[in-house]
């Protein structure tokens, strides 16, 4: 059995402090006292998503559900009063009176006259009782099983508990619940299905470090052959979801690639196969090159059966590999709404999608010498296609090649005359003789230096604090001590004996 | 070793003697001990060292010594300075720093230079017109004949109207007239540095060998 | 008196003397002469100093001129009672006698008056100081210090030198002295093996300077550290920066012994200034300096530093802010003259770092592109095109054809800019070239001296423990010349 140590990321530790306190991880905040009502949406989202609100929801189960209904309604402006009134109704049949209270007042933001804009006081107080009978009832439980000392009921009990708290929202004591199973865990089973439990919340908790570490957990966990591979996947997932997060897009490819299609809808408290299809290949075209998208990607066979799932992820990504960036660009365009209102993306999908078109603009530029601004703009320029002027040197497009050229992402000039962007191709003989110049200047100043200190020891010549007979000024010097002239003194002239 | 005394005429002779600037520079720089010595309380010393000074001043210019042109207008008697020919070397000092070249060339022409200053006020136009016209070969691809005109001296409202004078001038330059485009192409010139060290083909044949494609 | 004279014309220049005498004799004989000067009986009352002075040759009898002039000298300040008597005023006799000498001694003879010497160059360097025409003795002074070859060691003749330099503003004249590195310094004490007779060509300077006393003063550690500061001012006056930058770089690198001096101060303040002025940029400190010395200079130079961050950040209303704010610092470092120039090279630098982005681009794109401190379109213009025609942006004007005035400047460099390059970096390699066979020259030198051999280099490279160094080791090829091991070497 497994000895584990205490989590690091338990308590009150958030390792990612800007994304724990945004809609993204709505669910803890109200339970642990924090001051998410008052934190306003990450994005406004006016387009219309191209997703049906039902269809979508109807993939994901569990908590996970109301935290994206949630996340849409106070994002999206054509959503919202849908979203928000799903929400609520997600709420009501739930538990958890906060995130009803939280749900009802968006709603009241945004739709006041809307029915179920009102609270339904009678039901937030019935629940309160009931929640505080239940919890009451389960801890005098447990106290009961801790008595008499039986691992397995402890156990039990301990996750009746966390379970109830998760339930009613209290993440905080929902995760210590279920990492005090770990002592009375008998069997790798159970320790798999507690570690699931502690990765649930924490990743409500946007506590990716946290996840990381049990993932690295039931990695190491000698299961049963067939228990492994349906875990498996789950694994993955949400490893990749916890790289994901923490901005490490390739290695959130990686784990999304590794992902097995057996995933099916069993991790749909997390997220759907649909999600992994998404993110995977939204952080593979994001780092990987057009090689490694064609052979790991596109011709991955068990990636395929996700990929099926979104075509159009499919499409971008064969489009990137065939150098056409424009189509590419265009499908990620149409979708970005779609992103925006995902709880895990809406935070990465503005540097996915310019790391995406940074790349395609370096891809595209390779094998040119020199290419015209208006071709490239025809390409880069999302929009309306027709009245695009020649672009002048301010467009909004000039500017963002200026910017990739000065931070070093684009090794090009900028010709504003015949409105090229050029290739640079720095005269290597040139390049060589300069730096050959400059390492022999660097070398000489520094060995003349060098020499001169020698000698200046050699002479008894070295800046000296006060106290020295040969060097009595007190105002040309600037704080010094007394205590090591003597040793210093010896050194200087100790040669010569 | 010491050299005649300083006169007038001795200034003179040394103004036409001197080969080259570099030997002018050298040799009024030899005198300027002696000129130092010299009291200015008298109006003939005054007016000796005002015209040492300010040959000394040119021979500065016709070296590009510009900052040490500027150090020297700090050396000179308080006396000297105040002189008309000190003070033009001031005004003209100012815009050549500025690089002024309608002012310089009109400093230069327009300006009472005292009579014996001439020679070398003369010289240094030339110098400095030769001068302009190597850096404006060398930094313009096409040029505006106004422009051009006023960087050498020229009237650049004849050089704008198509002066056939004025363009031609230009032309003797090997520069060519785009009669349609109104615009000159200066033909860039290039003064190949001297190369007479044994040293200079060691390297030239260590750098011919760092090819284009060799890295 | 015809005797004296003969006496005093025994030994003459071997460089005008087709004899040869052989070093010992010579050695013996200008020893003699100098011995004859030190008997109060020597000089009979009947000569005139005066008509003996002109008798000789300081040339060719650079050894008695030397002598009786400074008799001379010390009976007219006897007679007088005055430290510069009037004969020793710039146009006096004395001076005449003593600027002729200074210009025409025999750099060999006067190796066995190294003291008489150096007091002549003192007299004179007061006297043209008490006139206030310092520039007199600036010439005659690096005349003689050229003759004298003190093959890169640091004499107090030097400092002389860059101090008078700088009063006189005759910046130019210094540099043939200043150019050539300076490496050595005499050393502390005095160890007397001769290999050679002081007089024999084959003797280094190394060892004259330290066998004849007196032919610089007894240095302190102010002394060379002013003398490279100096010199940096009088390249900085040029607008030299890389040979300043290099100056400031040796007073704040100086050794220390757990004291900063206010020199090293006031180098880092304009060291700072001088980087951003010749590059734009401030490079990261010598590591050879201690982190203790590092930590000194950064609290006291504050306002430059942040200065130096507002210019980096090419963020000009900071750097306006910044240099308002700091003017009474400027103007108690007496540096208000950079710092006024940091506008021009703020601009300067933006300009050509658009060559990075840009191959062509019109002027007016231009002060869009790169903000200018106080520059409309008009001027910048003409800015711009100063900086193409004066080569320190390497582009091409073009003006458009048409009535609109459109200049474009084209960065992308063309075939004859790089034979321009070319040329321009070949010349240098070949000066880098020189410098590196005199540094090279110095080191074998003071490996002589230092008596090191390589393997002593190889065991003290082995035993290095001493800890209390101020200096880490540094990466370069240099750093086995590094003065660690000579703590240890003993």
């Amino acid at each position: 059995m497994e000895l584990m140590p205490p989590d690091v990321a338990e308590g009150n530790f958030t390792p990612y402090g800007a994304q724990a306190t945004g809609p993204g991880s709505a669910g803890q905040e109200a339970s642990n006292g924090n001051v998410a009502a008052s934190v306003g949406p990450f994005v406004r989202v006016d387009d219309t998503p191209k997703f049906e609100l039902d269809s979508y929801i109807a993939n994901y189960s569990g908590r996970t559900k109301f935290n994206r209904l949630f996340l849409i309604g106070t994002c999206s402006t054509h959503l919202s009063v849908e979203a928000l009134k799903a929400a609520i109704a997600e709420a009501k049949s739930g538990k958890d009176v906060s995130r009803y209270e939280r749900a009802v007042q968006a709603l009241a933001e945004n739709a006041p006259n809307e029915i179920e804009a009102v609270l339904d006081r009678e039901w937030v107080e019935r629940l309160q009782r009931v929640v505080r009978a239940e919890t009451d009832r389960l801890e005098h439980e447990l106290r009961g099983y801790k008595n008499n000392l039986i691992k397995e009921s402890i156990r039990m009990g301990n996750e009746d508990l966390g379970q109830h708290y998760h339930r009613t929202g209290d993440l905080t004591a929902a995760s210590k619940a279920y990492s005090r199973m770990r002592d009375f865990c008998t069997t790798p089973s159970h320790v798999a299905s507690m570690l699931f439990k502690i990765i649930s919340v924490a990743i409500e908790r946007g506590e990716w470090l946290s996840v990381q570490s049990n993932v690295q957990r039931l990695r190491s966990l000698q299961t049963k052959q067939e228990e492994q591979s349906k875990n498996q996947p789950k694994i993955s997932a949400a490893l990749g979801l916890s790289q994901l997060h923490s901005g490490s897009y390739l290695d959130a490819a990686n784990s999304f690639l590794a992902t097995e299609p057996s995933l099916g809808d069993s991790y749909n408290d997390i997220l759907s196969s649909n999600d992994v299809a998404v993110y995977g290949g939204l952080c593979a075209l994001a780092s990987m090159d057009r090689n490694e998208l064609q052979r790991r990607v596109l011709d991955n066979n068990s990636f395929r059966n996700f990929l099926e799932l979104e075509p159009h992820i499919r499409r971008a990504i064969s489009f990137f590999c065939n150098s056409k960036f424009r189509p590419c660009l265009e499908i990620l365009d149409a979708y970005r709404a779609d992103y925006l209102l995902d709880i895990h993306l809406q935070r990465h999908v503005e540097t996915l999608y310019t790391r995406i078109r940074t790349k395609s603009i370096q891809q595209y530029l390779v094998p040119f010498n020199r290419v015209s601004l208006e071709s490239m703009s025809k390409i880069f320029v999302l929009g309306n296609r027709t009245d695009q002027p020649s672009p002048d040197s301010n467009s909004a497009f000039v500017q963002e090649l200026i910017e990739l050229i000065q931070n070093g992402t684009l090794d090009s000039r900028i010709d504003l005359e015949k409105h090229v962007i050029v290739s640079s191709q720095g005269d290597k003989r040139i390049e060589v003789q300069e730096a050959a110049l400059e390492s022999l200047e660097n070398y000489i100043e520094e060995a003349h230096i060098r020499l001169l200190r020698t000698n200046i020891v050699r002479a008894g010549l070295e800046v000296r604090p006060l106290g020295d007979e040969r060097r009595p000024r007190p105002e040309e010097r600037v704080g010094g001590k007394r205590s090591t002239i003597g040793n210093i003194f010896s050194r200087a002239t100790g040669t010569k004996h | 070793m010491d050299a005649p005394p300083l006169s007038q005429d001795r200034l003179s002779a040394v103004l036409a003697a001197a080969p080259s600037p570099a030997d002018l520079y050298t040799s009024l720089s030899d005198y300027e001990e002696q000129a130092c010595l010299i009291p200015t309380t008298h109006s003939k010393e005054v007016e000796l060292l005002s015209a040492f000074y300010t040959a000394f001043f040119f021979s500065h210019l016709l070296t590009d010594q510009i900052e040490e042109a500027r150090a020297l207008t700090k050396r000179i008697p308080q006396t000297i300075l105040q002189t008309d020919s000190i003070q033009n070397c001031l005004v003209l000092l100012r815009a050549v720093w500025q690089r002024k070249y309608t002012e310089i060339y009109k400093i230069l022409r327009e300006l009472p230079w005292p009579e014996r200053s001439r020679s070398v006020v003369q010289s240094y136009e030339s110098y400095f017109q030769q001068k302009t016209l190597k850096e404006v070969s060398n930094s313009y691809e096409a040029i505006r004949p106004a422009a051009a005109a006023t960087y050498l001296g020229l009237d650049p409202t004849l050089a704008e109207q198509g002066d056939q004078g004025t363009i031609q001038k230009f032309v003797a330059c090997g520069w060519k007239w785009d009669e349609k485009t109104r615009l000159l192409h200066p033909k860039p010139l290039i003064t190949a540095p001297p190369k007479d060290e044994s040293l200079q083909n060691e390297f030239g044949r260590i750098m011919a060998l760092i090819s284009h494609q060799g890295s | 008196m015809s005797d004296f004279l003969a006496q005093l014309s025994a030994v003459p220049s071997r460089q005008y003397t087709l004899g040869t005498v052989s070093d010992e004799i010579y050695d013996r004989q200008l020893r003699d002469l100098k011995a004859c000067f030190g008997q109060p009986a020597f000089v009979p009352g009947s000569v005139n100093l005066t008509e003996c002075l002109e008798a000789i040759s300081p040339s060719i009898h650079s050894l008695s001129f030397l002598c009786l002039l400074r008799l001379e000298i010390q009976q007219t300040q006897k007679r007088t009672q005055c430290d510069i008597p009037e004969g020793l005023e710039p146009g006096g006799n004395l001076w005449k006698h003593a600027i002729r000498f200074l210009r025409s001694f025999d750099p060999i003879q006067i190796r066995y008056a190294g003291y008489e010497w150096r007091e002549l160059v003192e007299l004179v360097a007061s006297a043209a100081q008490a006139t206030s025409k310092p520039i007199l003795a600036v010439k005659a002074i690096r005349d003689a210090l050229d003759r004298l070859d003190t093959s890169g060691i640091f004499t107090s003749t030097h400092l002389i030198l860059v101090k008078l330099t700088l009063h006189s503003a005759s910046y130019t004249s210094a540099l043939p002295i200043l150019d050539r590195f300076l490496s050595h310094f005499p050393p502390d004490t005095h160890h007397t093996h001769h290999e050679f007779p002081l007089c024999s060509e084959c003797t280094p300077a190394t060892a004259f300077i330290t066998d004849v006393p007196g032919i610089s003063s007894k240095l302190t550690y102010r002394d060379h550290l002013r003398f490279f500061l100096y010199s940096a001012m009088i390249y900085m006056a040029l607008k030299r920066w890389d040979q300043a930058s290099h100056c400031l770089s040796i007073v704040v690198a100086s050794p220390t012994a757990n004291s900063v001096s206010k020199i090293m101060v006031d180098a880092y303040k304009k060291w700072i200034l001088a980087n951003l002025l010749g590059h734009g940029k401030v490079p990261a400190a010598s590591k050879m300096i201690g982190p203790h010395v590092i930590r000194v200079l950064h609290s006291l130079a504050r306002p430059y530093i942040s200065l130096a961050e507002a210019f980096g950040k090419g963020d000009l209303r900071r750097m306006g802010a910044e240099i308002e704010i700091g003017q009474s610092v400027w103007k108690a470092d007496k540096n208000t003259g950079l710092v006024s120039q940091l506008f021009d090279a703020h601009d300067k630098f933006a300009i050509i770092k658009l060559g990075k982005t840009f191959s062509a681009l019109t002027v007016v794109d231009v002060l869009q592109r790169a903000p200018s401190c106080s520059r409309d379109h008009f001027v910048i213009e003409e800015f711009v095109a100063s900086m193409v025609m004066s080569n320190a942006l390497r582009a091409s004007l073009s003006h458009s054809p048409g009535g609109q005035s459109v200049t474009m400047l084209r960065l992308s460099p063309t075939a004859q800019c790089h034979a321009f390059r070319e040329e321009y970096i070949r010349t240098k390699l070949i000066k880098g070239r020189i410098a590196l066979n005199t540094i090279a020259k110095h080191i074998a030198q003071t490996d002589e001296a230092l008596e090191l051999s390589p393997e002593n280099l190889h065991f003290i490279a082995k035993s290095q423990k001493w800890s209390g160094n101020s200096e880490k080791n540094g990466t370069a090829g240099a750093a086995e010349i590094d003065e660690d091991l000579m703590g240890d070497g003993q």
